[in-house]
Formats: structure tokens, sequence, C-alpha cells
């Protein structure tokens, strides 16, 4: 073994990691996030950047998208347990504010993307 | 006056034959992936680099695509094209690669890069006109069995190369 073949070996192993590392983006790219309030709706990629304001009886809950996550900035409630509970991420996790009347949700998955669903 | 043939044409069909046998010997072994070669077929290839000028290489190329395709019975399907894209693109690297002195790379590393260009080219491919962005799902796993075989194709033909009496004589006749 001489010295290219060892630098070989090294380019081609980093770019396979690296590539593993990317494709887990690619899954957060098919998850959505779904937001519903008393009265509307919204669904945003879990992928894009969001910050956005809901009014509700209570006041306004301000959510956050960005680097995948999702969580809830701020919000007029008087238990603040809807800040408290974080950041999500995945498939299946919810954050709510029960006064405010706003849920936020992520849903989808690989294998309904690969579908072709069609709106 | 029987004028004899070219020495360069009949290496090229004698390697290009034994890609053709060595495409048939791939199936025997189990594939739990479709796209997943373990890629004998490559092994004329390693050895004609130092042997054939840059065209007959490429000819080489030509009859190795169009062996495994026979044999695999895709020559007229699209998967066609991803091979040629792969083997074409893993050719290019491995020729500009050849006249890197032995001191510094053996047949190791020019196969190792090779078989990266190569899968790097097909799995595009597949990202851009079969499967979109989910083709990157599985690209790490096809890249890291490229790895490996790449690697223990690349170590038998540089020992084989440097042992043999036969590649030998090929050095000093072409």
């Amino acid at each position: 073994m001489k010295l290219f073949d060892y630098i070989a070996l090294v380019i081609t192993v980093s770019f396979t990691v690296i590539v593993f590392i990317g494709s887990f983006s690619v899954k957060s790219s098919f998850l959505e996030v779904y937001i519903e309030s008393e009265n509307k709706t919204w669904i945003y990629p879990l992928k894009s950047f969001n910050e956005q304001s809901i009014s509700g009886p209570s006041g306004n809950t301000v959510f956050v998208i960005e680097n995948g996550f999702v969580y809830i900035q701020e919000s007029d409630c008087s238990e603040k347990t809807c800040i408290k509970s974080g950041k999500i991420w995945k498939q299946g996790q919810w954050l709510a504010c029960l006064p405010n009347r706003v849920f936020i949700g992520i849903r989808g998955n690989e294998e309904s993307e690969l579908d072709g669903e069609a709106y | 006056m029987v004028k004899p043939i070219n020495k360069k044409i009949e290496l090229t069909a004698f390697l290009g034959g034994l890609s053709l046998f060595l495409s048939a010997v791939e199936y025997l072994f189990p594939k739990p992936v479709p796209f997943m070669r373990i890629g004998f077929a490559n092994l004329p290839i390693l050895f004609s680099l130092r042997l054939l000028p840059v065209p007959y290489i490429l000819l080489l190329v030509l009859l190795k695509i169009t062996g495994q395709a026979l044999i695999s019975g895709t020559l007229t399907s699209y998967v066609f094209l991803f091979s040629a894209a792969g083997s074409f693109s893993s050719a290019v690297v491995m020729i500009s690669l050849r006249k890197i002195p032995f001191r510094f790379i053996s047949l190791i590393g020019i196969s190792i890069m090779g078989a990266l260009a190569g899968n790097i080219a097909q799995i595009l491919l597949s990202v851009k006109f079969i499967f979109s962005e989910s083709a990157w799902l599985i690209a790490p796993y096809f890249l890291l069995i490229g790895i490996i075989s790449s690697f223990l194709i690349g170590l038998f033909a540089q020992k084989f190369t440097e042992k043999s009496k036969w590649i030998k004589s090929l050095e000093n006749r072409i």
C-alpha cells in the first residue's frame, strides 16, 4: 500500500461518512409541521424556517420552525407549559397551548411521500 | 501474406472476453440489493491501465459494459445508461491517475478512486432521474460496499501484476 492509496482510502471513507450524515436531513425534508388554532390550520415543511404568531382566546402564541426543530417561543397563557415543553423534531411529537387552543404536531413519513401524494 | 493482428487489439479483445466471463462469475454471489455489484469485471480494466493506450482502454470499458449488460439482461433498459455513466466516469478517473509513478500509488488506490467516481455518478443520476432525494438514504451503504470491493479487487490486481510473468511479457511486447 502506497501513500496515495491511503489518501484515496481516506477521501473515499470521509465522503461516505459525509453522505451518511447528510442523509439524515433528507428524512426531515419529508416531515411537515401541522399547526391548528381555533379556526385556522397551517402546514409547513419541517425543513423550512418560520416564525409566526397565532392569536387565540388567551392572546398570542409565537412558534418558531428552524433547523428541523419546532418550539414555542412566547405565549400569553398563564402556565407557559407549552414553552417549557421545549423543542420537537420527530414525527409524532407535539406541542400544545391549551388555554390558547393551539396545537402543533409533526407528521408525515417517507413512505407516503415516495408514493407520490398529490395535493 | 497474412498481416499479423495488431497486438493491442488482441489484448483488448482478450480482456473484453475476460470481463464478460467475470460478469458471469458475479452472478455466483448473492445480491441482497439489486444495485450493489461486486465489480469483478473491473479487473481487466485495471490491468489495461498500464498495458494499453487510452483509446483502447475506453474501448475495453465499452466491451465491459456491453458484456455486463448482456449477462444481466439490461442492455436495452435505462440501467444500461447508468452502468455506462458509472463505468466511463470511473475509467476517466483511473486513466487520469495511471501516470502517477508506482512509488506513490498502486492499483489499490486507483481502483478505490475509480469506484468512488463511478458510484458518485450513478448516485447523482439516480437522484436526478429515478428516486429523487430519497436515493441519498441508500447512498452511504452503496458507497461502503464499493469501497470494500474496490479495495479487494485493487489488491488482487496489484499483487497479480507484481507476480505475474504473463503480465511482464505483455508489458515488454506492447
